[in-house]
């Protein structure tokens, strides 16, 4: 009995091997190189499939152009990318923060994109090179416990994390792409001193480490810590599942000026090996569409980056959050932010 | 010293002095060098990261010498815990009445079938500010404790119960009969199952990640996610290979002597009397820690949640199939490569042998992000063709979880005695045709059990699976994580629910192993 | 032309010798039992001839065919032997019938049946074919496995001390029987064992091995009665070992004058010289009167005869083996005498093998 069994799931494993085999869709050319149109391109999206997959419908509904989508978590698409180096089946990547569109565009896998889709997002909220362009913004904001604290005695400036007071009742995600770009802010801000006694400060004062903003805001939310540094969207989309009233997490804005107050995007870039492939660009400069800026504004509370779009209400307005003189994917500057972090045992 | 252990004595030096085929010897290097792709590709990175200076400034920084030492700290403590708790429960399982023992087997089996890093979620919901290092302890080894226990209650049901009664006879006490008389006898067993663990331990990362308690796994994920920086991934990784490799040449040599010998006769079985709220612990702790109380917090938070949708069935069905698909086929791959390992290691001992089993071994101490890597790195290097499709990702699989299979597989086919070989050859059979006939047939539930385990942990396997899968393709733990990360718990716990249900089977299954002979077939 | 011959054999383990210049002629159809104490090097003369070890110089040859030399080395499964290990080692996934049924060659179905019956009936186990392994008795399991090794017709049978693991009651009963079937299937067997009953009841021949040398080669009864030197009379059976003189064909002791002869391969001693006498407990009678005095001391009671112990005047103890029932009592005097030639060996004469330990293990 035991040798039929046996024989039984041999089969039946064999058996899905081949039905996988040639059913996975789109087995992909060693790249993704296409020349004009084709009506299809593979997208690698860093951003979430509940969230993306609408989107790509209407542009498919619109366009009647196919597309693969590989859905995975941002870093490790992009490791996934650089990895895959020319040999990606990806023509374009959809990314949750700008750091993975710099390491990309620094390894020279990105194509550059057209003057039009890079006009379409002002300076400061999108690539210096026009390898990327910038989709939406995140507001960095101040989370807190809104049962332990009143609104009145939540700080308006991210120095407040280096007294005392808040020693071990604030947690960072220095592993984070979004918090690196901000300590970055802070260093073009206020100068690389003040930026390094405020790391110094900040690791002294018994951060609770975590890995990414949603656990942050899970752990204010659960009462874990006080307060702590996120990107505003993750709030939202918290308050969408389970109602805002129910939300034990409140939301603070740094005053402006405040380097804690900056603007993370979301981005696209075209992959070098798809750079005629007019399918690609079509979709990115979908994605900087009224109809998609409109749509993210709706469904993610996020910033739209292009003119004329309201952003969502309840958020401070676009203007007052600075992005200073910030290359947001400048990786020098990024790999300088990451040694000050790792010099004061953050990452 | 009877002559009946003498001839006994001779007869296994007799089957040994012919030394390890060739042949055999080359296919388990082949075999064992797939496991070695994830270190080749680190090696390569390694280098790239440029030797010497860059590879001492990265790895001697304070951080790094922490997290290298929380996770040696983590991975000794729950080795050391799932060991004694472990045996502990097959004690109780194997030798003390308890009523429904079936029952109770398969409970202390399904601790497997919950992902770790699902149980670190349940556990917050109850617990939301259980972190660090303790938190990470407990939940860990509540759910590890079955990769020892399974094997050591059937080295228990094997052993014979006569040495720890001469033990007591000569003035040892309970306690002191078990060390002395049948610790030796399970002992191989024990040290197997607790090399998984510690193995697991070591490259755990979604249960760490959640419990906030940073270990190699942790700097290796922020090096690949915040700086891009591969190459020093690749070095961080490297310290865990470094590591692993540790670990295995260390339980080769206190595992010693001889994988066991299968014994008839039945062992006692004592009555529990007085100690029934001490067995009730025991038996209760990992199952109740490590299966109830996540799945009741994943439950809780359905409850709570908005989007509560009707579940998408056809979706669901497909991710299960998948799955299901997925973890055969893997399963199968990693028996296939795991068994001229095994025959290797279990009759044939040199430093090469050694070698190549420890080879084996290497992918059970990285994290599933690294495989992941590697094999994306190797497929587009040799078979660009096969990127991306299954072929690869049941590969992964297979380098993954190898080592799940080698362990219990190489014991099942050393426990086939060197006589029933020898009445074999003797009555006319090839070695080959003895090989296919007696060993394997003997070791088939060894096989099983080892193709068991390697199913499971495909089921829940979550990195390397998004990174090598083909565009498209989802299993369950791919669609729990896509929807947890946006907080549709509502939507998430179907897919947590089948995740654990359908690993469940091959998890009771696994419990139901008993012995060779004809009656229990 | 004996049908197995074996001809300095040597087998070594590394640098120890374990098997020094063996020969070896089995007749076909004989029974030939190598009796010798643990570690004599006999299971690994078994394993030779199996072809379960290489061999370091000789050859092992059965019927016309070379089977074992330092160049030659065929491999177990193509020698047609017959192995049965002292543990039976019935594969214990398989039943009785399909044990049995394990090394025949392909054949019809309905013959195998056939066959198999016949071996299981022929072994005294019929009605069992459907049997599992674990369900069997010691005794039981070793008959299946003397049927499985004789189901393909081997042309040379090797038994392990096939009965060391059974009960003694058991094991004198089964002796039989097994004896009993090898002859019937005309089958030569080479049988290893240290209990000298067995070798003595069972064997044709018996060669006594002693640290990896034959020490004697001949009938049981040549082996019991007439023992090539002192440990191989002391190995094979229960001594009465005294100090004499000899004189021409008598030796001078404490039992009187007594008719001795000199072994074979021992020199012919000069009258008046010491030699060492040895007798069996069972040449020596009781009587009521006449012969030597002595005196009873124990009695071995053992059911069917009694080694009974007996002082002489001279203060030395002897051993006599008188059957039951008129057994003497402890204390009574009696007379002995020696009813049998007697053997002399030279008083201190090498054995035959150098470095003489601690003899039986």
């Amino acid at each position: 009995m035991r040798t039929t069994s046996l024989l039984t799931a041999l089969a039946a494993g064999a058996t899905v091997l081949a039905l996988a085999g040639c059913s996975a869709p789109g087995a992909p050319a060693a790249n993704g190189a296409s020349s004009g149109s084709d009506k299809a391109f593979t997208l690698y999206s860093g951003r979430d499939e509940e969230l993306v997959q609408p989107l790509i419908d209407m542009f498919e509904d619109e366009t009647g152009i196919e597309v693969d989508v590989r859905y995975g978590n941002t870093p490790e698409l992009g490791a996934l990318l650089l990895e895959e180096g020319e040999q990606t089946p990806a023509d374009v990547f959809l990314s949750q923060d700008a750091g993975a569109l710099g390491a990309l565009s620094n390894a020279d896998l990105f194509a550059p994109l057209p003057e039009e889709t890079n006009a379409a997002v002002p300076a400061g909220f999108t690539s210096a090179d026009g390898t990327w362009v910038g989709v939406t913004g995140r507001a960095r904001v101040i989370v807190y416990d809104g049962q332990e604290l009143t609104a009145a005695q939540v700080p308006d400036s991210v120095d407040a994390f280096t007294s005392p007071e808040w020693a071990g009742r604030f947690g960072i995600a220095p592993s984070n792409a979004s918090f690196q770009a901000f300590v970055t802010a802070y260093r073009v801000l206020k100068g690389v001193e003040a930026a390094d006694a405020w790391v110094k400060a900040v690791a002294a004062n018994s951060p609770q480490i975590f890995e990414n903003n949603l656990a942050i805001l899970a752990a204010v939310n659960d009462g874990v810590i006080d307060a702590g540094l996120v990107n505003h969207y993750y709030w939202f989309a918290q308050a969408d599942e389970t109602g805002a009233e129910n939300l034990r997490a409140q939301l603070a804005y740094p005053k402006p000026g405040d380097p804690g107050a900056i603007v993370n995007v979301t981005g696209a870039g075209i992959l070098h090996g798809a750079a005629d492939d007019a399918d690609a660009l079509e979709f990115v400069n979908f994605l900087v569409s009224p109809t998609a800026q409109q749509y993210f504004v709706e469904e993610t509370f996020e910033y739209p980056l292009v003119e004329g779009i309201e952003a969502p209400q309840g958020l401070p307005p676009l203007d007052s959050l600075k992005n200073p003189d910030l290359n947001l994917s400048d990786l020098e500057s990024l790999e300088a932010t990451q040694e000050l972090l790792s010099r004061y045992g953050l990452i | 010293m009877t002559s009946s252990h003498r001839g006994t004595r001779d007869r296994r030096k007799g089957s040994r002095s012919s030394g390890a085929p060739p042949w055999l010897v080359a296919l388990a290097a082949v075999c064992a060098a797939a496991a070695a792709i994830p270190l080749v590709y680190l090696i390569v990175r390694a280098l790239d990261a440029g030797i010497a200076g860059s590879v001492v400034a990265t790895l001697w920084r304070p951080r790094v010498l922490e997290l290298a030492l929380n996770s040696i700290t983590l991975a000794v403590a729950v080795t050391g815990t799932c060991l004694v708790a472990g045996t502990a429960s097959a004690w109780v399982l194997t030798r003390v009445r308890i009523p429904a023992p079936g029952i109770w087997i398969l409970i202390a089996a399904l601790p497997l079938a919950v992902p770790s890093y699902l149980a670190a979620y349940g556990w917050l919901v109850w617990v939301p500010s259980m972190n660090g290092f303790w938190a990470s302890w407990l939940l860990l080894s509540a759910v590890c404790v079955p990769y020892v226990t399974l094997p050591v209650a059937a080295a228990l049901r094997g052993a014979s119960g006569n040495l720890h009664d001469v033990a007591r006879t000569l003035g040892r006490g309970p306690f002191g009969a078990f060390v002395s008389a049948t610790w030796p006898q399970i002992r191989p067993a024990a040290i197997a199952g607790a090399l998984l663990v510690c193995l697991y331990a070591l490259s755990d990362f979604g249960l760490v990640s959640l419990m906030r308690y940073p270990t190699l796994t942790w700097g290796i994920n922020a090096a690949y996610g915040a700086s891009f920086n591969r190459n020093q991934a690749a070095l961080l990784a490297l310290v865990l290979v470094a590591l692993a490799l540790a670990v295995v040449t260390g339980e080769r040599s206190i595992r010693g002597g001889q994988d066991q010998v299968a014994v008839r006769g039945a062992p006692p079985v004592i009555p529990s009397g007085r100690w029934k709220l001490p067995v009730a612990v025991v038996l209760m702790a990992a199952p109740v820690l490590g299966v109830l109380v996540p799945v009741l917090g994943l439950l809780s938070r359905l409850l709570e949640a908005e989007t509560l949708r009707s579940i998408d069935v056809p979706r669901l069905l497909g991710a299960v199939g998948a799955t299901l698909g997925l973890a055969v086929a893997g399963a199968l791959l990693a028996t296939l490569l795991a068994l001229p390992i095994a025959a290797l290691a279990a009759r044939h001992k040199s430093r090469l042998v050694s070698v190549i089993e420890a080879t084996g071994f290497l992918g059970h101490g990285l994290p599933g992000i690294v495989v992941g890597l590697s094999l994306v790195f190797f497929a587009l290097a040799v078979v660009p063709a096969l990127y991306q499709s299954v072929i690869v990702l049941v590969f992964g699989y297979a380098v993954l979880f190898m080592p799940k299979a080698i362990g219990t597989m190489r014991s099942g086919i050393a426990g086939v005695p060197g006589s029933l070989v020898e009445v074999s050859r003797m009555l006319g059979l090839s070695p080959l045709a003895t090989w296919w006939r007696v060993t394997a047939r003997l070791a088939l539930p060894s096989i099983g059990v080892g193709a068991l385990l390697v199913a499971i942990s495909v089921m829940k396997e979550l990195p390397a699976t998004l990174l090598l899968r083909p565009t498209g393709i989802s299993t369950l733990a791919t669609e729990l994580w896509s929807r947890t990360t946006v907080f549709e718990f509502g939507a998430a716990a179907p897919y947590a629910a089948a995740l654990v249900l359908v690993a469940a089977v091959p998890a009771v299954v696994l419990s139901g192993f008993r012995g060779v002979s004809k009656e229990d077939l | 032309m004996s049908w197995v011959s074996i001809d300095g054999l040597q087998v070594a383990y590394g640098d120890a010798t374990v098997l020094d210049g063996i020969e070896l002629e089995i007749p076909r159809g004989s029974i030939v039992a190598v009796l010798g104490p643990s570690g004599c090097g006999k299971t690994t003369l078994l394993r030779a001839v199996a072809g379960l070890l290489p061999i370091a110089a000789g050859t092992i040859r059965v019927g016309e065919r070379l089977l074992s030399s330092p160049s030659v080395q065929v491999a177990p499964e193509k020698r047609g032997m017959g192995w049965v290990p002292q543990d039976s080692s019935l594969f214990p996934h398989l039943t009785v019938g399909e044990n049995i049924a394990f090394g025949m060659p392909r054949g019809s179905r309905a013959d195998r049946s056939t066959r198999v019956a016949q071996l299981v009936d022929m072994v005294g186990l019929g009605g069992m074919v459907n049997r599992a392994p674990s369900q069997l008795s010691g005794g039981q399991a070793q008959r299946v496995s003397l049927a499985r090794a004789l189901a393909p017709r081997p042309d040379l049978m090797l038994l392990d001390e096939p009965f060391a693991a059974l009960d003694p009651l058991l094991r004198s009963a089964l002796r039989v029987e097994v004896a009993e079937v090898l002859r019937h299937q005309h089958s030569t067997s080479l049988l290893v064992t240290h209990d000298q009953e067995e070798a003595l009841s069972l064997a044709d021949y018996v060669a006594v091995m002693r640290q990896g040398r034959i020490l004697q080669w001949g009938t049981p009864v040549e082996v019991y009665e007439q023992p090539a030197n002192r440990w191989v009379a002391s190995f094979v059976g229960d001594t009465v070992e005294l100090d004499g003189v000899w004189y021409g064909g008598r030796v001078e002791c404490a039992l009187g004058l007594v008719e001795a002869a000199s072994p074979a391969d021992g020199p012919s001693p000069g009258d008046g010289t010491p030699a060492h006498l040895v007798l069996r407990p069972e040449w020596i009678h009781l009587h009521g009167t006449g012969g030597i005095d002595a005196t009873v001391t124990a009695i071995a009671y053992g059911g069917h005869d009694a080694l009974v112990s007996l002082e002489l005047s001279t203060g030395q103890t002897v051993r006599a083996r008188v059957a039951a029932p008129n057994l003497p009592r402890r204390g009574d005097r009696v007379g002995l005498s020696v009813v049998h030639t007697a053997l002399a060996y030279p008083p201190a004469a090498p054995t035959g093998v150098p470095s003489v330990t601690g003899d039986r293990a």
